[in-house]
């Protein structure tokens, strides 16, 4: 029996638009399992980013709960959500997004650092190997406008697992990748993931989603379809990519 | 029309740094006008009051037996001059109104027909005086401030008949000798007090202080090209007639007295000003060169839709010196107000109501100045437009303009905020040079005036200035001697330890034929040297740097000395800061002024090597009590008087507030541009668990870290042009090597202020960080 990591209730999300009222989300109820690879798919504009946002607590939702270790996150104060983010949760976003004066390591390093319960030693240990993990630890020392996409990716996957975060989201992270990089910064969720970190990604990407056991349908600010997987494994990726496909192809993608 | 709808559209979006430049131009152009203006109103009413009083142009003051009909004859029938007028008058010695005295030179005059009185808010004149009654006088505004004193109350003068005690009646218009920073003074007494004074002063002895007097006025004649100084000297060349007064002035050198402290504390102001307009157009730069890094996608855009540079430049340019336009003219407009309340603000000092003038030329040319050079920078610092390609710029090649520097200084664990805050500002180091600059010049002038302040008040600062600075004074009744000296120092050590006794007097004498101020000193090696030596021997003198100037000497040179018709040659053996005259003075031996036939009683003051109120007030009393019959003893006023003090002060307050003001408007335009070039790594650092607080306490550090920079060079650069300057703003009164009173409070009270206000602002700047959503990093 999967273990509920992340809750969330009748959550909705509108925004004020010419006088009147655009609803993004609309009354969403959605769970998280502990360990799983989670993947929302949606067409443009239908609301997974939003959904991914409110859920994580980077945005607030207009209505409904987001339940996450018996609190409503979207209650908490903004002291709270901050410490959430460097203790609990970790982000990836589409276009990296690293500050830009600071080293690969640097900033991979100073998400450590916000962590009081580490010593400063053990935060550099860490970000030094999961550099290494990330393959870029040749690069460590330059900073983000020097290195390619696709390792400014793999440094904000390293600086988003720093804190050991017991959920991983991701939105489409790689969407500003070329083909070589996606598969890198996949397989390296992939790789989390088998070792039991919980992620919940957004993608309109087949070949990232493959990569999920579990597949949620977005349509207009509903989760309209979801379908489970067995975990990915390289060798079944084209009987995975036809199930999903058929699935996509039924929700009218 | 397409610049005009981008112009629009810029000046919308950006209405901080619009009106920013508009408040720093407001600032400017509203104290240029108010500056130029009161001081012109100033030299205006004095010229105005000299010509209402038809004033000579040379007045030479005497003991009545020294101007014979024979002297006035000579000066009369020279071809130069017009006329002579000569006004018999009584000579005084001392004045007490209040708690306060006045010793310099005074004379009573019968008040004239067409003696013409102030309006009693001193702000023009009301017309001519009424007669006095016998107890009434009229003075002059300046030797009311001078005594603290105002019209009303009583004032006792010392004469030859004792002392005598008057009411001011009104205060009368003296354009020659009523400003408080002429030390001769006249007062006008009733035509009954003169008869009765003149009667008892005609048994006086010849030569005394309180005896008859005469005042000779002469008038140029109109064909006369000489200046009234080279009149001066070439009718004394020829009749001695300054070498018989006690002192002599011209027109030109009583307006340049009155107008010192207008013109001093105004030019303190200007220069002041003049930095914070190279301070606007820093800004000015500053803020063009991060516009054009944050737009750097537009201006490609822009470029890529057909705007070539000259059109994007011409964007910039219309938007600043818009701004800054309607900043000078709203500058101008609030300004008039201003000069109303303070045209009239030295008639304290200068004694003669302003006339409200405003030197438009001389504003408009300022202004223009300031809109040149801006447009001149802008023109330079928006060359970057030309490198921006299209392409790149839309392919996001934001590595070329956004970081100047590798420089790596660490990022610490413990110091989280402050490293961080330290990243950023060397990252960018170029983003802040201006900034430094900004925060350098104001420390640079806040320092600067604060040492004028410090000096002004320390002993030993003046004393190293040439300044005698005494705790008690003594004036002899008659000549003393070496033993009466000796036992008055004596009588003082019983109470405090004396660590200077100065005997010493001022009296004109001719200094190669023209008429100038000796300071005659018993020891003059007492004063500081600047050049050379102090004069050890009867035929050696030494001058101030000024004379030296002035008269194209060296030391080594000799010079004639003259009084009274008395000649002999000095050897000048070096160089003295002297502050009496305007630095227009030289230091004599009493010994050696004798073989001029100089014999006057030297003055007794004394330094204390403590100073105590109560112990100097006990010094005064036992002195005045044991040698009553040969001195008179007092307690030395504050170093410097009322008027003088509160300048300053004014003066420190002003340029202070101002750079607040500068540090407020500097630190929103800076931190509003970089927040806005940061708004990214803001969002990053919140999606990664930085807290709001947490990221407006490292902005603030960031900038208390660029100001304490800026402060440090502020400081250096204070340390070796401050006295420079302070030479060049001061040498009007003398005063060639200004010595920096540099104290702990010199340093650290502006730069606390500045600092402060660095870090307070730009932490409420930084407000603007809650306004950072994380949503913001999402690309849909």
């Amino acid at each position: 029996m999967k273990q509920i990591i992340l809750s969330a209730k009748g959550l909705c999300k509108s925004f004020a638009h010419n006088g009147g009222q655009v609803h993004i989300l609309s009354h969403v109820d959605f769970d998280l399992y502990e360990g799983d690879f989670t993947v929302i798919m949606g067409a443009s504009g239908s609301g997974k980013s939003t959904l991914l946002y409110a859920l994580s607590g980077m945005d607030r939702a207009t209505a409904g709960e987001v339940i996450y270790n018996g609190k409503d996150i979207v209650k908490m104060k903004e002291n709270e959500l901050a410490r959430l983010r460097y203790t609990d949760f970790g982000f990836i976003f589409q276009q990296m997004h690293l500050v830009s004066n600071l080293t690969l390591f640097e900033n991979v390093a100073v998400s450590g650092y916000l962590n009081k319960s580490k010593p400063a030693a053990e935060v550099r240990k860490r970000a030094d190997k999961l550099l290494e993990q990330m393959s870029v630890s040749h690069i460590k020392d330059h900073l983000p406008t020097q290195v390619s996409g696709g390792e400014q990716q793999r440094c904000a996957v390293a600086r988003a697992v720093i804190n050991s975060p017991k959920v991983l989201f991701a939105d489409e992270p790689t969407g500003a990748l070329n083909r070589k990089n996606t598969t890198d910064v996949l397989d390296l969720l992939t790789e989390l993931n088998s070792d039991g970190q919980s992620v919940l990604m957004v993608t309109h990407d087949m070949r990232a989603a493959l990569r999920a056991n579990r597949i949620l349908y977005i349509g207009d600010g509903k989760i309209i379809g979801e379908l489970s997987l067995p975990p990915y494994s390289p060798n079944e990726e084209k009987s995975r990519e036809t199930q999903v496909n058929a699935w996509l192809t039924s929700l009218e993608w | 029309m397409e610049i005009l709808t981008l112009l629009k559209a810029n000046i919308r979006r950006k209405k901080g740094s619009f009106v920013s430049v508009i408040l720093l131009t407001l600032i400017i152009a509203m104290s240029v006008t108010t500056i130029l203006s009161i001081r012109e109103s100033a030299l205006n009413g004095v010229d105005r009051a000299h010509e209402l009083c038809d004033t000579p142009d040379i007045v030479a003051t005497y003991s009545a037996h020294r101007l014979t009909d024979e002297l006035v004859e000579k000066v009369q029938s020279d071809s130069k001059v017009k006329s002579v007028n000569v006004i018999d008058s009584i000579l005084s010695e001392k004045a007490i109104m209040g708690d306060s005295e006045y010793g310099n030179t005074m004379t009573l005059t019968k008040a004239g027909e067409n003696t013409k009185l102030l309006k009693e808010t001193l702000n023009g004149v009301e017309g001519n005086a009424p007669k006095l009654q016998r107890g009434e006088i009229y003075v002059s505004q300046g030797f009311l401030t001078d005594l603290n004193g105002k019209v009303g109350q009583k004032v006792t003068l010392k004469t030859i008949d004792g002392d005598h005690e008057f009411i001011v009646k009104g205060i009368c218009l003296s354009p020659m000798f009523g400003s408080s920073m002429i030390g001769w003074k006249n007062i006008c007494i009733s035509d009954d007090d003169y008869s009765e004074l003149a009667a008892a002063a005609s048994d006086a002895e010849t030569e005394s202080r309180t005896g008859l007097g005469k005042i000779l006025e002469v008038y140029k004649s109109d064909d006369c090209t000489l200046t009234n100084a080279q009149l001066r000297r070439q009718l004394n060349l020829d009749t001695g007639f300054t070498d018989m007064a006690y002192g002599s002035m011209t027109r030109e050198m009583s307006i340049n007295y009155t107008t010192l402290f207008p013109v001093i504390v105004c030019s303190v102001l200007l220069v002041f000003i003049m930095l914070l307009l190279a301070i606007v157009i820093i800004v000015t730069v500053h803020s063009i060169s991060v516009e054009i890094e944050t737009n750097y996608v537009t201006f490609g855009v822009l470029k890529a839709q057909g705007f070539d540079k000259n059109k994007i430049r011409t964007l910039f340019l219309g938007q600043y010196l818009l701004a800054e336009v309607i900043g000078a003219v709203i500058g101008i407009a609030l300004s008039i107000p201003l000069i109303g309340v303070g045209s009239n603000i030295f008639v304290k000092v200068t004694a003669v109501p302003a006339v409200m003038s405003v030197p438009t030329v001389m504003i408009a040319i300022i202004l223009a100045g300031l809109i040149a050079l801006s447009a001149v920078s802008i023109f330079l610092v928006t060359i970057k437009v030309n490198k921006i390609s299209p392409v790149r710029a839309i392919s996001g090649a934001k590595n070329e303009i956004y970081f100047d520097s590798r420089l790596n200084a660490p990022i610490s664990k413990k110091l989280l905020s402050p490293s961080l805050a330290l990243r950023q500002f060397t990252s960018a180091k170029r983003r802040y040079v201006g900034t430094l600059v900004i925060v350098a010049v104001l420390v640079f002038f806040m320092m600067t005036v604060t040492i004028l302040a410090n000096t002004i008040t320390s002993k030993s600062a003046l004393e190293s200035m040439g300044a005698l600075v005494s705790e008690i004074n003594v004036t002899p009744k008659d000549k003393l001697s070496d033993s009466d000296h000796e036992k008055i120092e004596k009588e003082i050590e019983r109470f405090a330890e004396i660590e200077k006794a100065y005997y010493t007097t001022n009296s004109y004498f001719s200094f190669n034929g023209e008429e100038m101020l000796g300071s005659v000193y018993k020891d003059p090696s007492l004063l500081p040297v600047l050049k050379g030596r102090a004069p050890e021997y009867d035929n050696e003198i030494v001058i101030s740097t000024i004379l030296l100037e002035e008269f194209d000497l060296k030391v080594g040179d000799e010079v004639t000395i003259g009084r009274r018709g008395k000649k002999e040659t000095y050897l000048i053996t070096g160089a003295v800061q002297l502050l009496n005259d305007v630095g227009r003075c030289f230091l004599i031996s009493a010994e050696a002024a004798e073989r001029v036939g100089f014999d006057a009683p030297l003055f007794g003051s004394y330094s204390l090597k403590d100073n105590n109120e109560e112990i100097n007030q006990k010094i005064v009393d036992a002195l005045n009590e044991k040698f009553g019959d040969i001195i008179e003893a007092e307690v030395s006023d504050e170093l410097i008087d009322d008027t003088t003090g509160t300048a300053i002060n004014a003066m420190q307050l002003i340029i202070y507030v101002f750079s607040i003001l500068f540090s407020l408007i500097v630190v929103h335009m800076v931190c509003s541009k970089a927040f806005i070039q940061e708004r990214t790594d803001i969002g990053i650092y919140k999606a990664t668990g930085f807290k709001t607080s947490g990221l407006r306490r490292q902005f603030a550090f960031r900038f208390l870290i660029v100001s304490i920079i800026g402060s440090a060079m502020g400081g250096l650069l204070s340390c070796f042009l401050s006295g420079k300057m302070l030479n060049i703003l001061l040498k009007s009164i003398g005063i060639t090597s200004f010595n920096t009173n540099i104290v702990f409070s010199t340093f650290a009270i502006p730069i606390t202020i500045i600092c402060l206000s660095f870090l307070i602002f730009s932490y409420i700047v930084s407000g603007k960080i809650k306004t950072v959503k994380i949503r913001e990093l999402v690309t849909e």
